[in-house]
């Protein structure tokens, strides 16, 4: 009953903060970190941070510095530097990054950029394994 | 310590039916004096803000500082601690310029807030917190359009519009899994945008002290936005409460006024 919502994942909680009972359309462009943990539809664009927690239903295209998916994403995903998907999270849409790391358990489906690199990787319906 | 005993001279006027606060800082204004103290508490330190705001005569120079005869948040946030303390800050005329925000025709330093929070009562003994568990919280769906693009549906229990926080020097520390700390400044040309979602009832009794007091460390589910300018829309009426006043509408705008107040500080303040 006193279950605290599941937060965005740690080191990416930010000064725009979606809370898990909130609905959120339209372009949420901003130059602070953003943290979502509610639904969210339209697009996202940071220069900085960007958590998206397990609780987080996100359709939108993408773009920050460095992102963790731990919940649901359906859309393009770009981060400048470095992209993280958790064991929970489940990303359906392309991404591009110059890092990437996704934990077992995670689902990815779509097309991957590395940037730097200069290599594509198709990757479709794919559960990560160890 | 009295104004005189540090050669300030200044008149004194009194609220009456007939002569409005409005119309008493204009008569000042007009005689050139351009420090205009409110001596009271928020109430009256409110409706001198608005007036000073919707003020048609335009001087640069023009300050407002307040003598608070009771407990005042807003003599807190400028750092006049009390009484005594006042007559010497108000002396030393220590001027920041601050942003002012406005709720459709009124203006405010502080705070403005809405929601089903706002129309639940303190709850101080065993009894009324057992009342409380058995009578049903209406909350009625908001709708916030935010100027920079987007637009967020909410339950909430609470949404705070921000301008200044008023304890922690403007910090704010809200519970995710890791710490987020921000300042809330009244010169940042922003206003800060703080939703409590809905609670269950064990959580709300549990919390509902910390939401009355702004107190939002420990809430769980908190949003974040910071804007210039949002439209708030409902369905149902939504209780609003401003300077201590509860009123309920169904829109509303909220904006930030940029750099649109004089105020005299001291060494205290918390921004």
């Amino acid at each position: 009953m006193f279950k605290d919502a599941p937060q965005a994942p740690e080191g990416t909680a930010g000064e725009t903060i979606v809370g898990n009972s909130v609905k959120l359309e339209g372009d949420l462009i901003s130059d602070e970190n953003i943290s979502i943990n509610g639904k969210v539809s339209g697009k996202i664009a940071t220069s900085k941070n960007l958590g998206i927690g397990e609780t987080a239903e996100v359709k939108a295209n993408i773009e920050a510095e460095n992102i963790v998916i731990a919940g649901k994403v359906e859309g393009d995903v770009k981060a400048r530097e470095k992209l993280e998907i958790t064991e929970t999270g489940k990303v359906t849409g392309n991404i591009s990054a110059k890092t990437l790391a996704v934990s077992p358990g995670a689902l990815f489906s779509g097309q991957c950029v590395m940037e730097g690199e200069g290599k594509t990787e198709e990757v479709e319906e794919e559960e990560a394994e160890e | 310590m009295a104004l005189a005993d540090l050669d300030i001279a200044g008149e004194e006027v009194r609220c009456t039916p007939i002569r409005k606060v409005k119309d008493l800082i204009k008569e000042g204004v007009k005689k050139g004096y351009k420090n205009i103290i409110a001596c009271g508490d928020d109430s009256i330190a409110q409706k001198v803000i608005t007036s000073l705001a919707t003020l048609k005569i335009r001087k640069k120079d023009l300050c407002f500082s307040i003598i608070p005869l009771r407990s005042s948040k807003i003599a807190q946030i400028l750092g006049i601690p009390s009484i005594d303390a006042a007559p010497e800050i108000i002396s030393k005329r220590r001027i920041k310029k601050v942003d002012l925000g406005k709720l459709d025709d009124q203006y405010f330093l502080t705070s403005c807030s809405m929601g089903a929070g706002e129309s639940l009562v303190k709850l101080g003994s065993f009894w009324s917190k057992l009342t409380f568990m058995t009578r049903s919280v209406r909350y009625p769906e908001i709708q916030l359009k935010f100027k920079e693009g987007f637009k967020v549906t909410v339950r909430p229990t609470k949404v705070g519009i921000f301008n200044i926080l008023d304890y922690h020097k403007g910090k704010l520390s809200l519970k995710t899994n890791s710490q987020v700390s921000i300042t809330v400044s009244p010169q940042d040309g922003l206003l800060d945008v703080i939703i409590v979602s809905k609670l269950a009832k064990f959580n709300l009794l549990r919390y509902l002290a910390d939401i009355q007091q702004n107190n939002f460390e420990k809430i769980p589910g908190i949003s974040l936005f910071r804007t210039k300018k949002v439209t708030i829309s409902s369905s149902g009426p939504i209780p609003i409460t401003l300077d201590r006043q509860k009123v309920e509408k169904k829109r509303l705008v909220c904006q930030v006024i940029p750099q649109k107040l004089n105020v005299i500080v001291g060494r205290e303040r918390r921004f």
